[in-house]
């Protein structure tokens, strides 16, 4: 599955772009002055050693003047440490202000990734987001603490050395400069080339990516298939993409720098032969030959460094875009105008909901039903028949495309969803814990759970039973997704998590489907004194699960197909009854 | 405070290690022999030529200075561009063998790591995050690369130049460079202790990175839950942590560098200050000549830049060193489950012979004594409480653990003893999480099988009854199942994972709880339809739902990983235990209804 996003060539440069990463560095914009200051300075007292070099040749060497030539090392000496103090200082300040411009990044798009709606993580694999939160924002930190400053850095070095060179000998700083043109043509052609070879590294890197995360969790299917071979040559292939985007830069590079090597060296003999010409007719001087062959290697340093800086400041260009095509994502919470008052005790209703997950494949139809408050309403229905999508929609995972859902008469949509999020808990089909404590699993990370409120929780799901066999009890250990854990177990888990949030209205979608019969008894048990007064949906295939609802509906293709309690959808002959003589003539079967 | 001998001695020992890691690198460099050598040659003569340049320096000034004809001069200047010419031309050779070197084994160790990766048994992944292992393929996998190009290829270039400057400045003046060179000693200290507080650096940062990855792939997997609990907040604070643990130790590594970078500026410019002191002294004093100086002092400066990059590629070599360390252990592990011989692939006949076993690093025994028998084509049932050992027996089976005592054998074979491959390939396994591929739902069904046309896929998928949903979605049979399956219902993903194993024909079906999510009416047609599928293997259902089992040859009742009943439904109901019990729960649930 490929993200449009990924695949675009990035921009070169694109001034919005910058001005929104700069817009990072804000914070931290003292620093920024201080950094770019020190480099400054820092290039300014660089420049100084060719030029002492000068002086110290055409003046005290010339003259003999050994005492002369003491005290200019000595000042090159303190100017050198000088040098170095401020490279330090500089270096640490420009990683301070990368490595916080880039926390700033990292909070915003974690920030972000819990506020898109769920259907984006339905279809962006965990492999591919992640890359956002880690690599991408590592990328930018390169041009944070290596591109925007040190590319100021890099021009001033070249405009100050420019300028040194004119003042020194005019026509010969002219006659250096006249390599420039040549050095531009080149960098053109180089651009251009490893432009698209860093955006293909970077799509090939997300591919990578996702298919390890994908077979890293999946793995004891791969064994159970067989699939290891197909799934070598599957990654190779990725792999391969990989290298081969990666080879087109090397060579593009291996072409560039010897290139403008090649320019440099041409430089120097040209400065040679010209310069050499005019210390023969005495209009230069050695000294300031001299200065100028050395000037010249520093002249084409920071051109190739911007080349460089170049592939920083594209890399984080494409970088950049995605992470904002990200961040600039709608939110699943749009703000809300008016803030409706709700009542949490009060009845639930569809009214003619309508919803589709993909917009062309319906997948509920004009829904009407009434979730009476403090009652209990059974869901049942043959499977992909649309119950987890009912009560998905309940806390608003997803909006319905037409009719509306209210609580009390207030429409949902009136009630920010953490607010409505709040009074539920909700045990999904697909249970998942984190790794951590068993204690964090099931509290999360709630403070406000009492220890009482956990003990019992952990009581009614039949936890207890699970913790007596485990030293570290509530302390123990959850490995990724809860793999140690039966997944049995697990369902009992994430329904002691749900008790434990003590909700008003609490959602079972299949929330003992892999327990027995005997454990899920005692729960059921314990579970109507808990339940009493408070609404409970609940979705089961045992139809047993079920026995004490209130209210039973059957959804049958997206829509309700019959409603009623057990004894009267028995009596209409439906959908349910036959599910139920199904069930139970099984049973009886046995015991004939 | 006093730190104790063995603790000196043991942290030699691991830093000798730390470098010692690198060895891995040169086993996969040695594939590139040929183009190394090349390379490297290139990189020599490169260095020669560039040496040159300065070393035709001294006759232009010199000539200059006693007034040379500018013919001379002209040809002194051509000859530099001729040097430049052959210059560049090895210097892209150099880059482009060296580097592009780099990227074949970055493809080599990534495409071997992922190999031994798959092939590990599962206590490898169980005591490992997800996160962690990826970071090995990213940032480890980076860290090596940069070892195996710029490091070798910078090492070797200021190697070159070290000793190439050296000799001819040694030529120009030997006392000038005894001088010029008096700081390097201390360079050399430094750069060591530098190394050392580098590489535990830079170790700790990529920790950190593994853990920050490892933290965003589970929150986003668990996003779902953290919505419905609304823990945004809390899981922000969690990561919110870890990033600025992440900022310090990055800090602690830009302050270390820029440390050494002054250090080293420091030092390298002192050279140049003692050798335009002592040289400007000698030129009075006319041991020297002004050009010779002059071609000194290009060299020395030019190697003001070798000596900064040896810190630099002293870290490099670190990082190297630390992360090739990190992808040497995963390497390095070998897998306990080792495969044996081929046999003959017979309807299977199971035998479980007093087997007991614990999951690694687990304070009890998931099985204990497990004794049962199974005959070719018969069917074997599993009930039993939750969390008892009902899925643990079929991951026995297909190895995924060896039994921690006891036997288990496959046609009168102890598993141990069977070709792994052949074993699994006569296993169909349906897992009881129903784990789908973000592929197309056709690619998941035929994932077991090497080719597998449409016709067999749409069978596979009206066997388990899920070809009428699939045609009714978007782009039916080609239509893209969300990771781990999530776009699909609970029941729906169940079905295909089932129609997964039925479609690569196998001789032992192991079904773990497989319509848990689907309807009775759904289960008992899947069911009857998969009878007739079944009687020519042998089969082993785990279910909670006594209807799915009843019909079995053999049914055995698990309680805490002990086998408390066995036998047929008939003799167990009699028998009054557990399965009775379940079954008077699940028949009395019936019941109530019926009557109500
Ligand atoms: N995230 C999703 N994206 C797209 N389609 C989906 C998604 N989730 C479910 N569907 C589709 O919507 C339909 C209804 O699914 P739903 O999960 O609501 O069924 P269900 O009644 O809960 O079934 P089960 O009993 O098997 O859990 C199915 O056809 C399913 O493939
Ligand atoms: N990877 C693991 N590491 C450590 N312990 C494990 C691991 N997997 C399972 N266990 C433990 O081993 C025991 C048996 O687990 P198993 O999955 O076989 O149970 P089960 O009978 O299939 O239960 P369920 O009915 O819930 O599926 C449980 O107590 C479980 O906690
Ligand atoms: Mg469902
Ligand atoms: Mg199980």
């Amino acid at each position: 599955m490929l993200v449009a996003g990924e695949e675009r060539l990035g921009k070169v440069y694109d001034h919005k772009l910058m001005l929104r990463m700069l817009h990072y560095l804000r914070p931290s914009a003292g620093r920024v002055v201080l950094a770019t200051a020190l480099l400054i300075l820092s290039s300014l007292t660089a420049l100084a050693g060719p030029l002492i070099t000068r002086y110290a040749i055409d003046t005290f060497i010339a003259q003999k003047d050994y005492e002369g030539l003491l005290h200019i090392c000595l000042l090159w000496f303190a100017i050198q440490l000088g040098t170095s103090g401020l490279q330090y200082a500089q270096l640490v300040t420009m990683n301070l202000i990368g490595q916080q411009a880039m926390l700033r990044l990292r909070r915003e798009i974690y920030a972000q990734l819990q506020r898109l709606p769920i259907a984006f993580f339905d279809r962006n694999p965990v492999g591919r987001l992640m890359t956002r939160v880690t690599n991408d924002v590592e990328v930018l930190n390169q041009m944070f603490t290596q591109g925007v400053v040190a590319i100021f850095g890099d021009i001033f070095a070249l405009a100050g050395i420019m300028v040194v060179l004119l003042v020194m000998n005019t026509k010969l700083a002219l006659v250096t400069f006249a390599s420039l043109p040549f050095v531009f043509l080149i960098s053109i052609q180089f651009r251009r080339r490893v432009r698209h070879a860093f955006v293909d590294i970077r799509l090939a890197l997300a591919k990578i990516n996702a298919y390890l995360q994908e077979s890293l969790s999946g793995i004891s299917i791969i064994k159970a298939f067989r699939r290891e071979e197909r799934n070598d040559a599957e990654f190779a292939e990725l792999n391969a993409e990989h290298r081969d985007a990666f080879l087109r830069s090397v060579r593009a590079f291996a072409i560039y720098f010897p290139l403008v090597e090649l320019i440099q060296s041409v430089a120097v003999a040209l400065i040679i032969w010209y310069g050499g010409g005019r210390v023969l007719q005495d209009e230069l001087s050695f000294g300031a030959l001299v200065a100028f062959i050395q000037y010249v290697g520093r002249f084409f340093r920071p051109i190739r460094d911007l080349s460089d800086k170049y592939n920083i400041m594209q890399d984080a260009m494409a970088s950049s875009e995605r992470i904002f095509d990200l961040l600039d994502k709608e939110p699943e919470e749009a703000p809300l105008t008016s803030i409706a008052r709700f009542n949490p005790r009060a009845d639930l209703c569809y009214e003619d909901v309508s919803f589709s997950y993909d917009k062309i494949v319906p997948v509920l139809s004009d829904v009407s039903f009434c979730i009476p408050a403090g009652k209990t309403t059974a869901l049942v229905g043959s499977t992909g028949s649309g119950k987890t999508t009912l009560v998905a929609l309940l806390t608003r995972f997803y909006e319905p495309t037409a009719g509306k859902i209210t609580l009390g008469g207030v429409d949902v949509r009136d009630i920010p969803r953490r607010e409505l999020r709040r009074i539920m808990a909700v045990v999904q089909q697909d249970v998942f814990l984190f790794s951590g404590t068993l204690e964090e699993n099931i509290r999360l990370w709630e403070e406000s759970i009492s220890a009482e409120q956990l003990a019992a929780a952990i009581r009614t799901s039949h936890v207890d039973h699970l913790l007596r066999r485990l030293p570290d009890g509530l302390a123990t250990q959850v490995t990724e997704r809860g793999s140690s854990f039966s997944t049995g177990e697990r369902q009992l888990l994430a329904f002691a998590r749900a008790l434990a949030f003590d909700p008003e209205i609490l959602i079972l979608d299949e929330a003992t489907a892999s327990v027995d019969s005997e454990t899920e008894a005692l729960i059921q048990d314990a579970l109507q004194a808990l339940l009493r007064g408070r609404t409970a949906v609940v979705i089961a295939h045992r139809l047993s699960t079920i026995r004490n609802a209130d209210q039973i509906l059957v959804v049958h293709h997206g829509r309700i197909a019959e409603r009623g309690d057990h004894a009267e959808l028995l009596a209409a002959g439906g959908v349910y009854a036959r599910l139920y003589r199904l069930q139970f003539k099984r049973q009886e079967a046995d015991v004939g | 405070m006093r730190v104790p001998g063995h603790a000196i001695l043991l942290g030699r020992l691991r830093r000798r290690r730390a470098i010692g890691n690198l060895k891995l690198l040169l086993t996969y460099l040695r594939r590139y022999r040929a183009r190394l050598a090349i390379g490297l040659a290139a990189m020599l003569l490169a260095t020669v030529f560039s040496r040159l340049i300065p070393w035709l320096l001294k006759p232009a000034i010199d000539g200059l200075k006693e007034g040379a004809p500018r013919g001379h001069i002209a040809q002194i200047a051509v000859g530099m561009v001729v040097a430049a010419a052959f210059g560049a031309l090895f210097l892209y050779l150099q880059r482009w063998l060296l580097i592009s070197t780099s990227r074949r084994v970055e493809y080599d160790i990534r495409r071997d790591l992922f190999a031994h990766m798959q092939r590990q048994d599962l206590s490898f992944f169980g005591g490992r995050k997800t996160g962690d292992l990826m970071a090995h393929f990213t940032n480890d996998l980076n860290a090596v690369r940069d070892v195996a190009g710029p490091g070798i290829m910078y090492a070797a270039t200021m190697t070159t130049m070290l000793v190439t400057s050296i000799a001819l400045m040694l030529a120009i003046n030997p006392i000038l460079t005894l001088v010029a060179f008096a700081p390097y000693p201390i360079i050399t200290v430094v750069t060591f202790f530098f190394g050392r507080a580098m590489y535990r650096r830079s170790r700790r940062v990529q920790d950190l990175f593994g853990d920050l990855s490892a933290r965003v792939q589970e929150d986003l997997g668990g996003i779902r839950v953290t919505r419905a609990y609304v823990q945004e907040e809390n899981s922000a604070r969690n990561f919110e942590t870890l990033s600025r643990a992440y900022l310090q130790a990055n800090m602690d590594v830009a302050r270390l560098r820029g440390v050494f970078f002054a250090a080293m500026n420091a030092l390298a410019g002192t050279g140049l200050v003692l050798a335009l002191l002592v040289g400007g002294r000698q030129v009075m004093a006319g041991t020297i000549s002004l050009g010779a100086l002059v071609a000194f002092s290009a060299y020395l400066a030019e190697l003001t830049w070798p000596v900064i990059a040896v810190g630099w590629v002293i870290g490099m070599l670190q990082r190297g060193a630390s992360a090739v360390g990190r992808i040497n252990r995963v390497l390095e592990s070998q897998p306990a489950i080792i495969s044996g011989q081929l046999h003959d692939r017979p309807i299977p006949r199971v035998r479980f012979d007093h087997v007991t076993f614990r999951y690694p690093g687990a304070a009890e025994d998931a099985l204990r004594d497990i004794t049962f028998a199974l005959s070719p084509g018969e069917t074997l049932g599993i009930v039993g409480r939750t969390g008892s050992g009902k899925s643990t027996i079929l991951k026995l089976l297909l190895r995924f653990y060896d039994p921690t005592e006891g036997r288990i054998l496959l046609d009168d074979a102890d598993l141990r003893e069977r070709d792994l491959d052949q074993l699994r390939a006569i296993m169909g396994y349906t897992p009881q999480d129903g784990f789908l591929f973000s592929r197309t739902i056709a690619k998941n069904i035929a994932y077991g099988v090497t080719h597998a046309d449409a016709e067999s896929i749409r069978r596979a998928a009206e066997r388990v009854h899920l070809h009428d949903e699939i045609t009714g979605f978007a782009n039916a049979y080609e239509s893209l199942v969300g990771e781990r399956g999530i776009t699909l219902s609970g029941g729906q993903r169940q079905r295909a994972s089932l129609a997964r194993a039925l479609i690569t024909e196998p001789e032992l079906l192991l079904l773990d709880d497989t319509l848990s999510s689907v309807d009775a009416e759904k289960e008992t047609e899947i069911l009857d339809e998969l009878r007739d599928f079944m009687v020519q293997r042998t089969c082993i259902v785990v279910s909670h739902r006594i209807s799915a089992v009843r019909h079995a040859d053999l049914i055995l009742v698990l309680e805490d990983g002990e086998l408390t009943e066995s036998g047929r439904h008939e003799e167990l109901l009699k028998g009054g235990g557990l399965y009775a019990r379940l079954y008077a729960r699940q028949r009395l649930a019936a019941e109530i209804e019926g009557t109500a």
